[in-house]
């Protein structure tokens, strides 16, 4: 990474900021880049503009306190960012979580997983300057809001999961809405079929945009369907399983060419697992407490955990100090995807026109929430 | 209040024989501890107890698998660990001097740990720590390497020409806690403004005072 | 009387006609913009605008409100003289190709006989207004936006011209009353398709609409070379870019669809200025969900159709034209 503002321009080269408002950046980033007409030479993502200071909050305020500022950090799929947190807590506390509850978090967790790639169908195709997908993908994923309201009673931010189970159980008639949903999203998929994969400028667009190989993409730290897309088939929820994952029957979806179509792929081959996991979840679903015993004051011993989990955009973790006597976590680290795969943008991107670099950017779906905290 | 935590553990010990693997961490730890720590004592030694529920230990029985490459780091890095233990299923920690990072990490690379998660830094009252948190897709273990470095003039090696992922994990560790990684290539401030004064994530950070 | 000179007629007459154009045109835009924001919006999922007055028939009277009350906010280091002057370019030279395109036997405001001719020779100065507002914003974002628009205009203009050959040589004249004439029996778009294949999507190109709207792309460059303008220098852009949809379209129905003709049957004047304007509508109309439909294409791929897949096509059918004219 170097700071491009300090290279001298050739002479024929432009410095042009791309940010940090812009329709196209999903979130406040900014991107600089040195452009030789419309080729680009070098970028540089500049961030911070959302530093909300999320880790050093965590030392001020005490564990259930802290579980809502979680929510905050990938906003656009709020279920996941509670899961580490409370998974840490339960380590540090040696709390055993029922199992009815395990199954109503993971199926809360595939359900967000689910509205989390459809928004970015969505602004994929917003990016590439089909208005009309942006429509379309908002409109299925109000469907699968309407059922995370029914639970938590929030839209966007939930603060659900939390340690020692959920916070609710579900409500009356929420297993028969699922299902009822799940059944018919398929259907509503076969117009993203037609309007993606029958569509020459789109493909066209997409292909060999990109092109990242899987050495590389781990030596740089990326993780997610990015890296899925690359040919390598690691998941954290195969590789490394918590929660009940390891009893579900899903396969890990991976594309041999690194493209941005490829990642596309793969996370439309997810919405279709997702739905498989939920229903699976669904059918096995066992009777119980929806949490556990908790002290309504948590203060877990002294020691250190890191509990990592599979995010939509990638491997979400939280390394949890605590000493033994204060009510605040003593450090608290959050190791978040989009953080990652950012620094991990210029490798690939660079050396193409302005036009894939938007391609790009959309492709690797990133937060600002999560990349700044 | 840890200065009783020494003296307890020789009583602990007997009830937790019939727990084979948390055995091993409480027997070695008031041993070596106070003879092998580069900094001072065991006082703000924060996390060095992962297991400490005296009567709880057989109720609370979890099938802690034993790690896999544990042994297998102990050997390759037997003169350079100051301690370790096991915390869960596939965690490791180890504990090592902050100037035997660079020769530990490439040992680590060459054992097939080619994933850096983070690095975290995280301050005590007399020293300063950077955490490594190393995954290894083949061997589907996490190690935690913590780098003991000093708190007045915290420096430690870069390992950006290892692993391209440390590159602006540490420039968010110099910026908020003020660890000055040597070998960097653009040590910069990244995720707050360039002209701030001072290293938030310190425990000394006035929260009230205005840093421009 | 002062009106039997007939220099003071032609004069009057001309006067009077420009009037009756350039009002009829207007309308047709401010209509048109309701009519896309309808159609887009039911492609999208979504009802239009509704509000203002009956189905939002008044929303275009609200935008024009709108946009006269805005500020006009002229950035600092801007060349003045091309900044102001570009907008008004653009409008005066999005009108002039409308003198010579006939609505109905009779009401042409001028009948020129090399008539297609001057339609394109003037719809090439459609080019300078925008990079006059690329240039004097002093912005990076507008100048690539106005570079843009030289390189799709230069690589469309040909295959446009191309494609215009075979009518006019089918058609025998470069008059637009004639061309429309000698459509009385079969409409030129089943005797010339692969003309009217090139020309369609050169039409698209030429008027900058989606997939190929790089010079405006919205979520690339902002809003390409009119990021800098406000109120009504914004509106007169966007009254242009209407303009140019409205004689293209009209282009189209003239060289393949026959104008004002349906087979087998003569009109009278009215009917066939509303079976023109209704032809029209509907070659907007498809213009419009091609809008609603299809992401954008990159300047790379946008040049090489233009150059590799147009041209070629074009002259073959010329080639094509040539050879059953001469059986």
């Amino acid at each position: 990474m170097v700071q491009i503002s300090e290279i001298p321009t050739g002479p024929n080269e432009m410095i042009l900021n791309l940010g940090p408002q812009h329709p196209s950046t999903h979130g406040v980033c900014r991107l600089v880049l040195r452009t030789d007409g419309e080729k680009v030479l070098n970028i540089e993502p500049v961030i911070g503009y959302l530093h909300r200071g999320i880790e050093k909050l965590a030392e001020n305020r005490t564990y259930i306190q802290f579980l809502p500022l979680t929510d905050r950090l990938d906003y656009v799929a709020a279920m996941g960012n509670n899961m580490p947190y409370a998974m840490a807590i339960e380590d540090l506390m040696e709390i055993e979580v029922p199992e009815r509850a395990e199954y109503i978090r993971v199926i809360m967790l595939e359900l967000q997983r689910l509205a989390s790639h459809l928004l970015f169908v969505a602004t994929f195709g917003a990016d590439l300057g089909a208005w009309t997908v942006l429509m379309y993908g908002f409109r299925e994923r109000e469907r699968i809001l309407d059922l995370l309201e029914m639970v938590s009673g929030g839209r966007l931010l939930y603060s659900y999961i939390y340690p020692g189970g959920v916070r609710y159980d579900l409500p009356e008639g929420f297993v028969e809405k699922c299902r009822k949903t799940l059944k018919e999203l398929p259907k509503y998929f076969e117009d993203y079929n037609d309007y993606f994969y029958s569509n020459e400028i789109f493909l066209k667009r997409c292909e060999g945009v990109g092109v990242l190989k899987a050495e590389d993409a781990i030596n740089l730290g990326i993780t997610g369907p990015i890296l899925r897309a690359c040919g390598a088939p690691h998941d954290l929820r195969k590789d490394d399983p918590y929660s009940i994952y390891d009893q579900l029957d899903f396969k890990v979806i991976t594309e041999k060419e690194g493209d941005t179509l490829a990642r596309f792929n793969v996370r439309m081959g997810e919405i279709y697992e997702s739905i498989n996991i939920v229903n699976q979840a669904l059918d096995s679903l066992p009777e119980g407490d929806f949490r556990a015993k908790v002290p309504k004051v948590l203060k877990p011993p002294p020691g250190a955990v890191y509990s990592r989990t599979e995010a939509p955009r990638g491997e979400l973790s939280i390394y949890l100090l605590s000493d033994g006597e204060s009510k605040n976590p003593y450090r608290l680290k959050i190791r978040s995807p989009s953080f990652c795969n950012l620094s991990a943008f210029p490798f690939f991107a660079e050396g193409d026109i302005l036009a894939n670099v938007v391609a790009n950017f959309a492709g690797i779906d990133i937060v600002l929430g999560d990349v700044d905290r | 209040m840890a200065e009783e935590e020494p003296v307890e553990k020789p009583e602990e010990k007997p009830a937790e024989k019939p727990v084979e693997q948390p055995e091993e961490k409480p027997v070695e730890k008031p041993v070596e501890k106070p003879v092998e720590r580069p900094v001072e004592e065991p006082e703000e030694k924060i996390e060095e107890r992962p297991v400490e529920k005296p009567e709880e230990e057989p109720k609370k029985e979890r099938p802690v698998i034993k790690s896999k490459v544990f042994d297998e780091i102990k050997e390759a890095l037997k003169d350079k660990i100051v301690d370790s233990w096991i915390m869960s299923e596939r965690r490791p920690f180890i504990i090592i001097k902050g100037e035997d990072i660079l020769k530990v990490a490439k040992t680590l690379v060459g054992m097939e740990f080619d994933h850096l998660s983070a690095i975290s830094g995280v301050e005590y009252g007399d020293r300063m720590e950077c955490a490594y948190h190393i995954w290894s897709y083949s061997k589907r273990e996490l190690v935690t390497v913590k780098a003991v470095i000093s708190k007045d003039n915290p420096k430690i090696d870069s390992l950006t020409p290892i692993w391209k992922s440390a590159d602006w994990h540490e420039r968010e560790t110099y910026d908020l806690m003020g660890i000055v990684f040597e070998g960097h290539p653009d040590l910069r401030r990244i995720l707050l403004s360039d002209d701030f004064k001072g290293h938030p994530l310190r425990k000394d950070f006035e929260l009230t005072e205005k840093p421009w | 009387m002062i009106l039997d000179n007939p220099l003071v007629l032609a004069l009057v007459k001309g006067i009077v006609g420009v009037i009756i154009l350039i009002s009829f045109i207007s309308l047709n835009v401010l209509f048109l913009t309701w009519y896309e924001r309808k159609v887009i919006a039911r492609i999208q999922v979504r009802y239009g605008p509704n509000r203002a007055g009956k189905f939002g028939l008044l929303q275009p009277l609200a935008d024009t409100a709108k946009l006269l009350a805005k500020e006009d906010i002229v950035p600092e280091k801007a060349d003045r003289a091309v900044f102001t002057f570009a907008p008004a370019t653009a409008f005066a030279v999005a009108l002039l190709p409308t003198m010579a395109i006939p609505f109905a036997s009779g009401l042409i405001v001028s009948d020129l006989n090399i008539g297609i001719l001057y339609i394109i020779a003037v719809s090439s100065l459609a080019t300078i207004p925008v990079i006059m507002g690329g240039w004097g914003s002093n912005n990076k974002y507008t100048l690539l936006g106005g570079m843009r628009t030289i390189a799709q205009s230069i690589s469309y203009e040909i295959p446009f011209v191309l494609s215009i050959i075979g009518v006019v040589a089918l058609a025998g004249s470069l008059s637009m009353v004639q061309i429309i004439n000698a459509q009385t029996n079969i409409w030129y778009v089943f005797l010339q398709p692969l003309g009217f294949v090139v020309f369609f999507i050169a039409m698209i190109a030429e008027t900058s609409r989606i997939p190929f709207d790089l010079p405006e792309s919205e979520s690339e460059l902002v809003a390409g070379f009119h990021t800098e303008y406000s109120g009504m220098k914004f509106a007169m852009f966007l009254f242009a870019e209407y303009i140019h949809m409205v004689v293209a379209s009209a282009l189209l129905v003239i060289l393949f669809f026959g104008g004002w003709n349906i087979p087998f049957i003569t009109l009278p004047v009215i009917a066939q200025a509303v079976v023109f304007i209704g032809k029209m509508y509907v070659v907007m109309t498809v213009m419009i969900w091609i809008r609603g439909t299809l992401p954008r294409i990159t300047i790379v791929q946008m040049t090489s159709i233009g150059w590799k897949v147009l041209i070629p096509l074009a002259l073959l059918n010329i080639m094509i034209t040539g050879i059953f004219m001469s059986l």
